[in-house]
């Protein structure tokens, strides 16, 4: 299904947020590229859009959430029920029916001397999930090899800069095929339910008819169980970081299946110091990077792609995709 | 043969109203019963399947309980917490059905607690929170249950006898 944007956020968002609240984000134009609705208690409401943010105070400049309506929002995105949903507290976040990400701080419960989850919710933070077809069609030729075959890539960037957005974009171009050849079996391994926006497993935005969604699964049993069970062209998946998650990436690569994942750097420095990102460069499991940044305050710009050795191809001397090694 | 019309309606009444007394401590009893028998499969399949509180709410009702757990799940789409919910719901269903009114206060109050914890924590928690309602109602039946037994026959009794001597003076 394809989503339509305007003003679908405040649809979407309006069940889980208090009346007070949804009567300030009323007055907010439709049209506004907002990316996430920041709450916190006793504090005003902040809107960040693409460069810049804005504070929304209650009548007479007060706060406009108190500490009740985080609390109340936290159990309206709960459904009333915390205990369902305890494992994605572990991990501080909760995802709405239609991808949006809600962040969650407060007071960090311990259990067994390690975190366990977070009570007296202070903060919450709704990222806005956007399907944005074509937002790939600046890097397909690039992640095309000259025989068709698709480039093992990573997408990187600080947050919020339009990581998911392309990647969702990417699953389903290759998935529908057209500009990069035959459509392709694609694999979307999404463990936090955002890339595809899940809801009861069954993919809301349009991913193409050749993706299998896995969503609520962990990154590095996704991508084994994926390899063994849905003999994907192409696994997508987000955010990677740790060890277990390369580890699992370069299996796949070895299987003959191509990665395409996102994770959080900031620029090509930092990605040479992330040792367990970095060693798939060199084992070949990852061949393009693609950095993606804000220009003029704008999310989803591509500001350089690179090969697995690193160098901008752009710079390289025949043109972008001529002499590569595969 | 008016006065024998009389004595007959007024017998009838005084059976009829003992026998009222004693089917609401009946009704009372059962619809304890039954939501000690929602509440026990709610902290089951909570633990089961995880669902939200909605949908145990209408996977757990039963014949009895469908009055209150039917208003409960559509509470929860309006109200901010599961216990602003559940004092709705119990409002409407005491108002709507004759088995939930003839709750007592200490009920209704032990009820509120668990209602208090519902659906705001961990499982584990909730799971002890169901404990808790599960002892006091396993408690308060045996009480009812005596009670109708005593007290039911002491009603229906009443009624009989209360109608033969009203009758009896007024013949």
């Amino acid at each position: 299904m394809q989503l339509n944007e305007t003003a679908l956020w405040k649809r979407q968002i309006s069940s889980v947020l208090p009346d007070k609240l949804n009567d300030m984000l009323a007055q907010i134009d439709d049209k506004l590229a907002l990316e996430e609705v920041r709450i916190r208690a006793e504090q005003p409401l902040q809107l960040c859009c693409g460069g810049f943010d804005k504070l929304i105070y209650a009548a007479g400049g007060k706060p406009a959430a108190t500490l009740e309506d985080c609390q109340e929002i936290v159990s309206r995105v709960t459904g009333h029920s915390i205990y369902a949903w305890e494992d994605e507290l572990k991990h501080g976040f909760i995802t709405l029916p239609g991808g949006y990400r809600v962040g969650l701080c407060g007071k960090a419960v311990k259990e067994g001397g390690g975190f366990s989850q977070f009570a007296d919710f202070t903060s919450i933070n709704i990222r806005i999930s956007r399907a944005c077809a074509g937002a790939a069609d600046k890097v397909m030729r690039g992640l095309v090899r000259p025989n068709g075959h698709i480039y093992p890539a990573l997408i990187i960037s600080p947050p919020g800069c339009g990581k998911t957005t392309l990647l969702r974009d990417i699953a389903r171009q290759l998935s529908y095929g057209g500009a990069c050849g035959a459509g392709l079996k694609v694999s979307l391994i999404d463990e936090r339910m955002e890339l595809a926006g899940s809801v009861r497993g069954a993919a809301l935005f349009d991913l193409g008819p050749r993706t299998d969604v896995l969503s609520g699964c962990g990154k590095p049993e996704g991508i084994r169980m994926a390899v063994r069970v849905l003999s994907p062209d192409v696994i997508i998946t987000d955010e990677l970081g740790g060890q277990d998650d390369a580890a699992a990436v370069e299996d796949a690569a070895f299987c003959g299946v191509v990665t395409i994942a996102s994770a959080h750097v900031t620029d090509i420095t930092a990605l040479r110091k992330r040792l367990p990102l970095s060693a798939l460069l060199y084992s070949g499991a990852i061949q393009r990077i693609i950095l993606l940044g804000r220009e003029d305050g704008r999310a989803g710009s591509i500001m350089e792609m690179y090969d697995g050795d690193l160098q901008p191809l752009q710079r390289r001397k025949g043109g972008v995709l001529c002499f590569e090694r595969w | 043969m008016l006065r024998a019309l009389v004595v007959v309606a007024v017998f009838l009444g005084a059976v009829t109203t003992g026998a009222l007394a004693s089917n609401r401590l009946r009704l009372r009893q059962n619809t304890l019963k039954a939501m000690l028998a929602s509440v026990n499969h709610i902290s089951m399949r909570m633990e089961y399947t995880l669902e939200p509180l909605a949908a145990l709410a209408h996977a757990c009702k039963n014949d009895t309980t469908a009055v209150f757990f039917d208003a409960f799940a559509e509470k929860l789409k309006t109200e901010p917490n599961a216990h602003a919910a559940w004092a709705d719901a119990m409002c409407y269903a005491k108002s709507v059905d004759p088995g939930f009114a003839s709750l007592h206060r200490e009920e209704s109050k032990a009820f509120e607690e668990y209602a208090l914890v519902l659906g705001r924590s961990g499982y584990r928690q909730q799971h002890k929170n169901a404990s808790l309602l599960q002892e006091q109602l396993a408690l308060i039946v045996s009480k009812a249950q005596e009670e109708n037994l005593k007290k039911g026959r002491l009603y229906k009794s009443l009624g009989v006898l209360g109608g033969i001597a009203v009758a009896i003076l007024l013949i």
